[in-house]
């Protein structure tokens, strides 16, 4: 699904250039949970924002599905994006001023679905992830764990071919971070692709292959055990 | 979409309440006031816009080349000029017709009583060819073809029968010929430059006053004409100018003005009724245009500082799909939303304001929505909601959504510089404005304060009565004044000051051989100088001593004589150096007789109207009396005005038989004269006020935004050591040096702007230095006084707790 080839993204400020990846390649296959791991300042995020297609490579290749879209422009990428990846965020970054509901169904006024769709697909995917009660709330009348599973919402409702989340957990209790992962871990196995980036260890093994980085580089690449899977269910 | 962009932009308004709060109010006060400037500027646009054929319609009027009218032309025509027209020009001329000047002549009588207090004007029956006058009841203006008919409108029959159907009843001419009223008309709306409560015929007319229609030598009439295709107008006024000069001693210009320009284009001497300004109407449009723009920089400046409140939701957008075009729709959606929410509160507030408009510009001005008004209105709201909200919209769609997501925002310098922009901008404006206005202000009192060469204060002026009435009851009058207590004396004279002049003439001077050109002459009577505090140089004023004084006509020699008394600039014209020289010297003028003048005084230079007029040589002839009315003053000395004035009133229409009384006060005229200057300075002052305000509006929501984003740093620099006072300087410092930057700025603009309005005054003060200095001081000080509030509630806050919320 995904292939980097000596990705290299480097940032440029008025005094300082800093290299954030450095000749980045790997390979990511369609079904795989990937968990993206390493110490702060890694690269981690950038590595996560620039699979998911929200900045641009400074040299490499990424290819998606068989395309190149290192050079695409972001009106391009938009395109992409909204009708293929889903995001989960650590901050849940819903919009205070919508309904769950409304929040949910953001994407699909974005890609002109009609209303009657909309309404069908948005409430099936509440349902499943168990938040159809609360569809006239507003973010702020939920708990962290409900926010986030109205943001898995959003990101699914788009029925995406990956999903990229960008610590899913870091701002949930263990309870409900656990609930996030059992939930990223159903999905997979429905066949969707995932990539996450986490400190988490623990989190990191709900994965079945971890990417650690340091300094930009890719450290070590491993699958995770199933045992180590199964032991968690 | 667009119900999402709206159900979010509501919700956003709603949670941001003082946001929304001063946004709302700041756009609401701006264009509140400007839909008043624009109710008021097209209001005055449109007088006689809806007569027929408006476009092809024309008064013809004139100018004494070599004279001093007083004016810049005169309105009226002579009455003779309509057949000329019609004889001599009916190649070129479509239609004329005529409006008989009001005339003292003429009066309506009821059971025998004067009516007064309307104008009643003759007419040819054609005149609805080029008025607009819809009958109400009974016969429209053909019946001005009949000698005996008359015409009211529906006020007048209303005040004079308490009935507006009185077709078939009779009023008299002159309390002679009986009048048949054969219709009523509607009333002439007020956004016309006519003046007319009823219409006789114009042949009635001629038969009363048949010399006014054999010469082409006096003005009595408005004439009005229309041309035929591809004739010129002003190839007809050159010819037209040409044949009024023909036996006249002074060259004429005639000129054809366009009828819908008569209100804002024309302030001729006897005009119908006191017409507009074309500078008023432009000072109300750049007024409403500036105010506009101050409450559109608050928006711009207010959405822009709390940018980063919505970054996380563009951010988010973006992520989800949203393209950086349909984003920009989304803001300027809400822009529009905001506005038009505006527009609905400035709508209530224009019509609670409108009365004080109507009553300030003595219109009728309502607010109502036909489909064109409504139009505009639409068209505003959308024109200001995007000029306004596409600098935040373009702005805030282009938030990286990256570093949005990731927290690391920073707002960028380019807006804030932006901001800062605004904030000088609208604060210059204030600037400029408020030196402006103190200097017209200043202007206007200065013109009202310069000596005047006489005493305007307890003078009671009385209506204008004939010089018969005057003969006849003057010494009754005056005898039983005396009676009255206050009252010091009386006198009359063709004109008082602050009147215009009627007599402008050419004075022979046998001292020298040399003839004046265009020196205004006064008929007056004894104690003119006196009454009115003229005060003499030098010789005597008049007096029942020196019987010589008084005009008086030898008809043996065919030739009249009078003492005469000529002001300063008069004596100098004359090349006498000294007043002593002018005493006794000859002033000798002609009209159609000899009359020879003895100067027997010499009085101080007065201001007889405006001071936008220079000081002009004139002459006070005793019992000179050319017009046939005259206007009496009494000078009184009670502090009691009221009762004096009742007496005095009550007096007069006892002794002249009139059944009214509207005396005035020298002081109230001399008001009249500057009552434009006196608007236009109420106008800057009504709206460089309602400027500051929405400037500090626009403030306050900055320095609420900036205390509330600076709140760490507060924190910071309290626990460090910093004083409350330390603290509320940092907060407002950042205000303070733009207001600063913003009057350096607008100095140069203030100061070039107020010394072009001043050049068109003859006598004028200088710009004032340190009105720049007090504007500095008011804008800086208001500016403080909005932000310290704020500055001084979280400069006092407790440290900890804005560190916990970190």
């Amino acid at each position: 699904m995904i292939t980097l080839n000596n990705i290299c993204k480097i940032f440029t400020t008025e005094d300082v250039e800093t290299t954030a990846l450095n000749n980045i390649t790997l390979q990511i296959d369609t079904g795989e949970f990937v968990a993206i791991m390493g110490p702060s300042g890694c690269g981690k995020s950038t590595l996560l924002n620039t699979l998911g297609m929200l900045d641009s490579p400074t040299s490499g290749e990424y290819i998606f599905n068989d395309k190149d879209i290192a050079g695409f422009s972001e009106k391009a990428l938009s395109e992409i994006r909204k009708h293929n990846l889903g995001f989960i965020f650590q901050s849940f970054n819903l919009i205070d001023e919508l309904t769950v509901y409304e929040n949910v169904e953001l994407p699909l006024l974005y890609q002109k679905i009609d209303a009657s769709e909309r309404k069908v697909r948005v409430q099936a995917v509440l349902n499943r992830m168990n938040i159809g009660h609360r569809t006239s709330h507003l973010p702020q009348q939920l708990s962290g764990g409900q926010q986030q599973r109205v943001a898995v919402a959003r990101a699914l409702v788009i029925e995406p071919k990956l999903i990229l989340a960008d610590e899913p957990t870091g701002n949930l209790d263990s309870n409900n971070g656990e609930e996030v992962m059992n939930m990223l871990t159903e999905l997979n196995q429905q066949g969707t692709t995932i990539i996450m980036v986490t400190h988490s260890e623990e989190h990191a093994a709900y994965a079945n292959r971890s990417i650690r980085l340091f300094d930009g580089q890719v450290m070590v690449q491993q699958a995770i055990h199933v045992e180590n899977l199964q032991k968690e269910a | 979409m667009f119900k999402n962009y709206l159900l979010t932009a509501w919700r956003a308004l709603v949670k941001q309440k003082l946001h929304s709060a001063l946004n709302i109010i700041g756009l609401s006060v701006g264009i509140a006031a400007s839909i008043l400037m624009w109710l008021f500027a097209q209001d005055e646009l449109s007088y006689d816009a809806f007569q027929p054929n408006v476009s092809n319609s024309y008064r013809i009027a004139q100018n004494y080349l070599e004279y001093d009218v007083g004016a810049e032309g005169i309105a009226v025509t002579p009455a003779k000029l309509r057949s000329v027209l019609e004889n001599q020009f009916s190649d070129e001329v479509e239609a004329v017709t005529h409006l008989g000047g009001d005339s003292s002549n003429m009066r309506l009588y009821k059971d025998n009583e004067k009516l007064t207090g309307f104008s009643l004007m003759s007419a040819t029956a054609n005149i609805k060819q080029f008025f607009n006058i819809p009958t109400v009841f009974g016969a429209d203006s053909d019946a001005l073809t009949k000698p005996d008919q008359l015409l009211l409108s529906r006020s007048l029959a209303l005040r004079i029968f308490g009935n507006e159907n009185v077709v078939g009843q009779t009023l008299k001419l002159n309390n002679q010929l009986v009048l048949t009223i054969a219709g009523i008309f509607e009333d002439i709306p007020g956004n016309s430059h006519l003046n007319i409560d009823a219409l006789y015929s114009m042949a009635t007319q001629r038969q009363y006053s048949p010399a006014l229609f054999s010469h082409l030598n006096s003005n009595s009439a408005f004439t009005y004409v229309q041309l035929k295709e591809g004739v010129s107008p002003n190839e007809i006024a050159s010819k037209l100018g040409q044949l009024m000069t023909e036996g006249r001693n002074t060259k004429i210009e005639a000129f054809l003005q366009p009828l819908a320009d008569i209100h804002l284009h024309s302030n001729f001497l006897a005009e119908m009724k006191t017409n507009g300004s074309y500078q008023t109407v432009q000072l109300a449009l750049v007024l409403s245009v500036f105010i506009l723009l101050v409450a559109c920089f608050n928006f711009i400046n207010m959405a822009t500082a709390r940018s980063s409140l919505r970054a996380k939701e563009v951010g988010v957008r973006k992520a989800l799909g949203a393209s950086r075009q349909q984003l920009i729709q989304q803001f300027l959606a809400e822009a529009v939303m905001i506005v038009s929410i505006s527009t609905v509160f400035a709508l209530v507030l224009v019509e609670t304001l409108l009365p004080w408009l109507n009553g300030f510009t003595g219109k009728s001005i309502e607010l109502i929505f036909s489909w064109s008004e409504s139009i505009s209105l639409l068209l505003m709201i959308f024109l200001v909601g995007l000029s306004a909200g596409a600098y935040p919209a373009i702005f805030i769609s282009s938030f990286s959504t990256l570093r949005v997501l990731s927290g690391d925002f920073n707002r960028g310098k380019s807006s804030i510089l932006f901001r800062k922009l605004l904030v000088c901008l609208q604060s210059g404006i204030a600037v400029v404005l408020i030196i402006s206005t103190i200097t017209v202000y200043q202007q206007i009192n200065f013109l009202k304060n310069l000596e005047l060469g006489y005493e305007r204060e307890q003078v009671l002026v009385m209506p204008e009565i004939k010089n018969s009435e005057l003969i006849r009851g003057f010494d009754t009058f005056e005898n039983q004044l005396k009676n009255i207590p206050g009252v010091v004396s009386v006198t009359s004279g063709e004109q008082l000051p602050t009147m215009k002049f009627n007599f402008i003439t050419s004075v022979n001077l046998p001292h020298n051989g040399e003839t004046l050109d265009t020196v205004p002459m006064v008929g007056v009577n004894y104690h003119y100088l006196s009454t009115l505090g003229l005060e003499l140089m030098t010789g005597r004023d008049f007096s029942r001593q020196y019987p010589g004084d008084y005009y008086q006509m030898n008809k043996a020699s065919d030739s009249g004589s009078a003492g005469v008394i000529i002001n300063e600039s008069a004596m100098k014209m004359a090349g006498w150096k000294t007043p002593a020289e002018a005493l006794g010297q000859q002033w000798n003028w002609d009209r159609g007789t000899t009359n020879n003048g003895t100067v027997v005084g010499v009085v101080k230079d007065l201001r007889f109207v405006s001071a936008h007029e220079p000081i002009q040589p004139i002459s006070f002839i005793l019992g000179y009396f050319l017009q046939g009315r005259d206007t009496l003053a009494i000078k009184y000395d009670s502090a009691d005005h009221f009762l004096v004035k009742s007496q005095v009133d009550k007096l007069f229409g006892k002794v002249f038989a009139m059944p009214r009384v509207d005396s005035t006060l020298l002081t109230a005229n001399f008001d009249e004269l500057y009552v434009k200057e006196d608007k236009q300075t109420s106008l800057l002052l009504n709206f460089t006020g309602l400027i500051i305000i929405i400037t500090c509006i626009g403030l306050f929501g900055l320095a609420s935004f900036t205390a509330e984003r600076r709140r760490k740093e507060v924190a910071l620099r309290k626990i460090l050591g910093a004083s409350t006072s330390n603290l509320v300087l940092t907060l407002t410092s950042e205000f303070s040096k733009l207001v600063l930057i913003a009057n350096i700025l607008a100095w140069p603009i203030a100061y070039l702007s107020t010394s072009y309005w001043l050049e068109g005054f003859s006598v004028r003060i200088d710009v004032q230095w340190w009105l720049f200095l007090l504007a500095s001081l008011l804008t800086l000080s208001i500016s403080w006084l909005t932000v310290a509030g704020l500055s001084y509630k979280a400069a006092s806050a407790r440290p900890v707790s804005s560190l916990r919320c970190e």
